[in-house]
């Protein structure tokens, strides 16, 4: 049974409300104080907050109830995330979530299991498509997992819980003029893929070896495919890139690098090693496995087809250095505004003529010309003026923004500066994901920084600027990257949309002027002033300037963050960054710009990267998800996915998009379980241009996109649902699960099947029962000779 | 004071006027359930939907501020379809009946629910007339009918259907008398002959009559009432007393008549009305009530050709569309419980009917009808839209809830659209507690916060609350929109 603490002690509340204050803003940042203290919101504290402060029940319970962050039940002792993004979904989450269902016994409708220890939790993305399909056991991240590897990885957490609770903070070598350094990335996708482990494994090697190294704590490097890496540059040397390392890899790869001061040490070093090798029995070349070179074709193709604008320095800078940051150019094109760079001091007007010679557009999705809403915030009349910066990346299979933010805070704080002269605000606004503690984190760090060097505050650089900062967390709701919904959730109300005009840059945060830009289009503005606009638009087709950062994932072989010049194809993407598909499957379509995109076929692989041609093919550049899908992807069923992430997501306001969505839901649902009824194709796309025409937001307006883009594309596999049958064997309700003469007899399949399905007949063939058959996939995946066939 | 033109007029608004407001000094009414005069608009229903023709883009007239050199259509047939669309979205996500299942079923819409309040307070004369307004002969079909409607009555989840047809026939022998005083409208000066006088031919003579047409009944047999006399377990007398209504009300039997419609139509009368069974071509002026083997659904037909009739003398259009009638199909026992809350005693619920105690039988009926069948804007417009309730025929149903307290306000979440009027309406007004949204997306509510009661959310905003609730959602129990004829 979960354990109902008896009585809440509300003390925590007060303090809370003493530290956040008691106006009805303060609301989200509350309740998630209190969520922090008590791992969930009992309704005492919330009655107390009530009592306290000028928010009112109808407010708090209507906050509390819509933000999935909040919680209004107990929570077991760890929480289960599991990643429903789109990588993670075509690489088989559902299974996993259904297995851990089963494994724990959790009961039907709940979500934790009856011994209160774990709490089941469906999470948009982890950010770690490359990694899927990925869960998340409270900070440690398990990849590429498969059904039957459940229990292991609930024991594996379990049996390592106690270890992480006891293990030491990481000690951090300071950097002399000319030594070594080793790279290691700490972005949440290196995290994931266990660079944790790596560093503590680096600084136990390290003080063994006494070595002099610097050990530098960096940014993403965009190779998420390949985490966790390292990277040991050495003075005079090229650097060296190591890739998948593991724990017990690092002293391998330190000691070919770095020898050990005294000859006592570098005896012990190698006998250590030696033993340990003999007594382990693992006797393998860690190195040579491990290691690439960034020099090496298939990676070549990977970073050098890229250009980098707002991912600059990517890898090599780490991300809260200030003075790193200002010795590679930062800060010179805030300096350069403000006069202090040898020329005169930019008016507002320059500033924004600057821009929008450069052709910038909003990196959010819909592509509107940045300078241009500059110039409104400019013009919008008040003394009192907004910058949000917003960083409520909501995508399932998109993680740029937060990357930027875990990477580049000062590029993306030096646009936000850079904005404020430009429009004459005040205050400014990181809203960023609750779900990207990491980002927050260095966000923080990097506004404190800034504020010590006089860079964010009152009278900045002495220009007689003052600009101050501070960072709202967003509480999950993937309709705040709306911007009406973002001011709402920011002014403490639900995050529901309002219709524009009024736009934020005329009454927007406090019914003030706002000027709300997405996080990747900040962190091109200080490279737009410093390099210069035409510069900026060098790169990209006639209408969509510059670069862009996408993330890519799916089936290719590589993935992760890529940044590539506008009006580069698809097709280049997929085949050349990408590495094309994996395991010989044909590439069959890509989904760009998640749930609100589409998916253009691979005939139609030439489109360029911009925002009318995608547009044109039924897609949008969206936040910039790029999903690559193989011939084994079942169209309706992505559509199907789709559609359930926005359903899920609607804020409930407008009838289109609430109920719609639903509808067209259901109806893709049936389709999906064999149970079309002839004129739905008709219904789903009658009712799909019905919610795009008439929703209330651009949630709404694009939640069909995927609906109308598959229907137009891949109609014959609608129509073959309709007739029962799913050709890329996807789809559960349409398909069995038989095993082929092939069969050994070796009972892995049996072994392994959830359901016991599989008789365990050892040397003789197996057979599955139907009846009992989850369609799991797992039997197919485990069997050694490709016996299991699907139909 | 932007000007700019709708539906072809130019208007020139009020700086800051919506078009909603703007369309309003032309005389045009946009259709709205979100709106309401005090309230900003949080445009949710997209019911207002209008078209900028210079953009392209549909606006919601609510919110949608009139703009200089605008060209706006508001009721085009791309914008009529679009609002059907909301509707039929809005509909299918609704959880309740316009009309009980009892009436509806009855083939001629016979006001059960209203009819058995009226005999549980002991009103037996305006009951009678309810029924004689629609059966036209209820006393004979308290006899004759199959009664579908008990098939249909909800009442039948937790013990019996309640015994409507002997309520009926009852209240219609008590008043046999009194029926013949029902009143016509003044004489039109047409007039109509009807062929047959069966259950149709009645039926459409004694509307006719009602509608002040002179009416003549031309019967080939020997006596009045055709198949009905067929009937074994119908007494003689009630069929003769009832048609002895229908003649004192003005109505002029000819009984061995050999005319035919040629000969009728050649003889001065502006229509005939065919009620006796045999085929017909069409043509002009005649109208043909189908006879049915069930009487009742022949007294439909004849309410229908005379309704027909009716519109082609006086010029007007048949406009007495069907209203639109929402459906929430089968109730699990669970359910069909709640609407016994607070009105019928545990111990009543399983005793069954019992006829005999005429104000004890209705007061089984459930009131499963919605309390509020003529104000709902959203039944409203869904008429006026011919939306249908089924377009999404296996959209899954919310569960039926109904939240009442003791200060009289019932509170049905399945008919509540999420207009936020009332939320809106408690927080203006300082309500401690009020009513708030809950959840998100398809599971948004509206309810009382944090454990409170409807009592207590709507402590002084009652009244403007069930005021401004577009539809059924919120409204007063006991309270009757019905009234008697």
């Amino acid at each position: 049974m979960i354990t109902m603490k008896p009585t809440i002690d509300l003390a925590a509340v007060d303090r809370i409300i003493a530290e956040f204050g008691t106006g009805t803003e303060t609301a989200i940042p509350v309740l998630q104080a209190v969520q922090d203290h008590y791992r969930y919101l009992p309704s005492e504290a919330l009655e107390h907050i009530c009592a306290t402060t000028d928010i009112t029940p109808a407010s708090i319970e209507g906050i509390a109830t819509f933000f999935a962050q909040f919680r209004r039940k107990p929570v077991g002792d760890h929480i289960i995330k599991i990643c429903a993004g789109t990588a993670c979904h075509v690489k088989g989450s559902p299974a996993i979530y259904e297995a851990l269902e089963k494994h724990l016994r959790i009961p039907q409708g709940e979500d934790t299991d009856p011994d209160g220890q774990f709490t089941l939790q469906r999470v948009a993305c982890l950010g770690c498509c490359t990694l899927a399909p990925a869960v998340q056991i409270d900070e440690v991240t398990y990849g590429h997992l498969r059904p039957d590897a459940v229990p292991r990885v609930l024991a594996d957490f379990l049996e390592h819980d106690a270890d992480r609770k006891a293990a030491p903070p990481m000690r951090f070598h300071h950097p002399d003029s000319r030594t070594a350094e080793v790279r290691i990335g700490l972005g949440s996708c290196c995290v994931a893929g266990g660079s944790e482990k790596i560093r503590q494994a680096l600084e136990e090697t390290l003080t063994d070896l006494q070595a002099k190294v610097h050990v530098k704590h960096v940014s993403c490097v965009g190779m998420c495919h390949r985490t966790p890496l390292l990277e040991i540059l050495l003075p005079d040397c090229p650097p060296k890139l190591y890739a998948k390392v593991r724990p017990e890899d690092v002293r391998e790869i330190i000691t070919r690098h770095f020898r050990p001061r005294s000859p006592f040490l570098r005896l012990k070093s190698s006998a250590m090693q030696w033993l340990e090798r003999f007594y382990t029995d693992d006797g393998r070349n860690a190195v040579a496995r491990y290691s690439i070179d960034t020099r090496d074709a298939p990676v070549a193709a990977f970073l050098n087809a890229q250009r980098r604008l707002a991912t600059e320095y990517c890898g090599e800078v780490g991300p809260t250095d200030i003075d790193e940051y200002q010795r590679k150019g930062g800060f010179e094109a805030l300096r350069r505004c403000l006069g202090l760079e040898g020329g005169a001091r930019l008016q507002p007007e320059d500033i924004i003529d600057n821009i929008e010679r450069s052709g910038l557009r909003g990196r959010g999705g819909a592509g509107f010309p940045t300078g241009r809403k500059w110039g409104f915030v400019r013009a919008a009349e008040g003394e009192e003026k907004y910058i949000i910066c917003n960083g409520d990346e909501g995508d399932p299979g998109a993680f740029m923004d937060r990357m930027i933010l875990e990477s580049y805070p000062f590029r993306v704080i030096e646009g936000m500066l850079i904005a404020s002269l430009a429009v004459d605000a005040h205050e400014g606004i990181f809203y960023i994901r609750a779900e990207y503690p990491l980002a927050v984190r260095r966000v923080r760090a990097a506004l404190e920084a800034c504020t010590q060097a006089g860079l964010v505050g009152d009278n900045i650089l002495g220009s007689g600027h003052d600009f101050h900062i501070r960072v709202m967390e967003g509480a999950g709701a993937f309709v705040c990257g709306e911007e009406t919904a973002l001011l709402a959730s920011l002014e403490g109300r639900r995050g529901t949309p309002a219709f524009r005009p009024p736009f934020p840059a005329h009454r927007g945060f406090r019914e003030k002027p706002t000027l709300v830009n997405n996080t990747e289009t900040l962190a091109f503005v200080p490279w737009i002033l410093r390099h210069g606009p035409e510069a900026f638009a060098e790169f990209g087709t006639e209408k969509s300037k510059g670069t862009k950062v996408f993330s890519l994932a799916g089936k290719t072989a590589r993935g992760g963050l890529i940044e590539v010049p506008m009006g580069v194809p698809l097709r280049q993407i997929v085949e050349e960054i990408g590495g094309g598909v994996q395991d010989g499957r044909t590439f069959k379509a890509v989904q760009v710009g998640g749930p609100s995109g589409g998916c253009i076929p691979a005939h139609l692989g030439d489109t360029p990267v911009d925002y009318e041609a995608l547009t044109q093919a039924g897609a949008m550049m969206g936040s910039g998800g790029l999903v690559v899908l193989d011939d084994s992807d079942c169209m309706v069923e992505m559509t199907r996915y789709f559609l359930s992430f926005t359903q899920r997501e609607s804020c409930g306001k407008c009838t289109p998009c609430r109920v719609g969505t639903k509808r067209m839901l259901e109806m893709l649902t049936r389709l999906c379980e064999g149970h079309g009824k002839a004129g739905d194709l008709e219904r789903l796309e009658h009712l799909a241009k019905v919610v795009k025409e008439q929703s209330l937001c651009g949630l709404g307006k694009t939640a069909p996109n995927p609906v109308l883009t598959t229907l137009r594309y891949y109609r014959d596999e609608f129509e073959a649902h309709l007739h029962g049958r799913c050709p890329s064997g996807t789809c559960k309700g349409l398909i069995r699960y038989g095993i082929t003469e092939a069969c050994i007899g070796c009972t892995k399949c049996a072994q392994a099947c959830p359901a016991d399905a599989i008789a365990m007949t050892p040397y003789q063939p197996h057979t599955i029962d139907v009846e009992k058959c989850t369609r799991c996939d797992v039997c197919r995946q485990v069997c050694p000779v490709d016996a299991v066939k699907v139909e | 004071m932007p000007q700019l033109t709708i539906d072809g007029k130019i208007v020139e608004a009020a700086s800051g006027a919506t078009l909603l407001e703007a369309a309003a000094t032309l005389g045009i009414d946009i259709p709205t359930l979100c709106h309401c005069q005090g309230v900003p608009p949080r445009t949710s229903c997209m019911l207002c939907v209008v078209k900028d023709t210079r953009t392209g883009r549909s606006l919601p007239a609510c919110s949608a501020l009139a703009d200089e050199g605008m060209v706006v259509e508001t009721h085009s047939e791309e914008i009529v379809a679009a609002r059907r669309e909301v509707l039929q979205l809005l509909l299918s996500e609704h959880t309740g009946d316009c009309e009980a299942p009892c009436r509806r079923t009855c083939p001629a819409s016979l006001q059960i629910p209203y009819m058995l309040r009226l005999i549980q307070q002991g009103e037996v004369a305006a009951a009678a007339r309810i029924a004689k307004r629609d059966l036209i002969i209820p006393a004979t079909l308290g006899y004759v009918c199959s009664a579908p409607c008990e098939k249909g009555c909800r009442r039948h989840a937790i013990d019996e259907a309640v015994a409507i047809q002997e309520m009926h026939r009852q209240v219609a022998e008590a008043c046999m008398k009194e029926a013949e005083r029902s009143s016509c409208a003044s004489e039109s000066g047409m007039h109509v002959a009807v062929l047959g006088s069966g259950a149709a031919g009645l039926a459409a003579a004694w509307e006719l009559r009602r509608l002040g047409h002179a009416c003549v009944v031309h019967e080939e047999g020997l006596c009045v009432g055709g198949e009905l006399w067929d009937h074994k377990e119908l007494p003689v007398w009630v069929l003769e007393a009832e048609i002895e209504s229908i003649r004192q009300a003005g109505v002029i039997f000819e009984l061995n008549s050999t005319r035919t419609v040629d000969d009728l139509l050649g003889g001065g009368y502006d229509a005939v009305i065919i009620a006796h069974g045999g085929a017909q071509t069409p043509q002009e002026r005649v109208f043909v009530a189908k006879t049915e083997h069930m009487p009742v659904r022949s007294v439909f037909h004849g309410k229908m050709a005379a309704a027909e009739a009716d519109a082609f003398l006086m010029g007007h259009d048949n406009g007495h569309a069907k209203p639109f009638d929402s459906r929430m199909h089968r109730l699990h026992r669970e359910e069909a419980l709640l609407f016994s809350e607070n009105r019928i005693a545990p111990e009543a619920l399983a005793r069954g009917r019992c006829p005999e105690q005429q104000q004890e039988e209705a007061a089984r009926c459930l009131h499963c009808d919605c309390l509020r069948p003529t104000s709902c804007k959203l039944r409203r417009y869904a008429t006026e839209y011919g939306a249908k309730g089924h377009v999404y025929g296996d959209a899954e149903r919310l569960p039926l809830d109904r939240v009442r307290q003791g200060a009289g306000v019932l509170y049905e979440p399945g008919k509540c659209v999420r207009c936020g009027l009332c939320v809106e309406i408690t927080r203006q007004e300082g309500e401690p507690f009020g009513l708030g949204f809950t959840g998100r997306g398809y599971g948004i509510q509206v309810a009382p916060p944090l454990h409170a009661g409807l009592d207590a959310a709507l402590s002084k905003t009652a009244r403007r609350c069930v005021e401004a609730c577009p539809t059924g959602a919120l409204a007063w129990e006991g309270q009757e929109e019905n009234t008697p004829p």
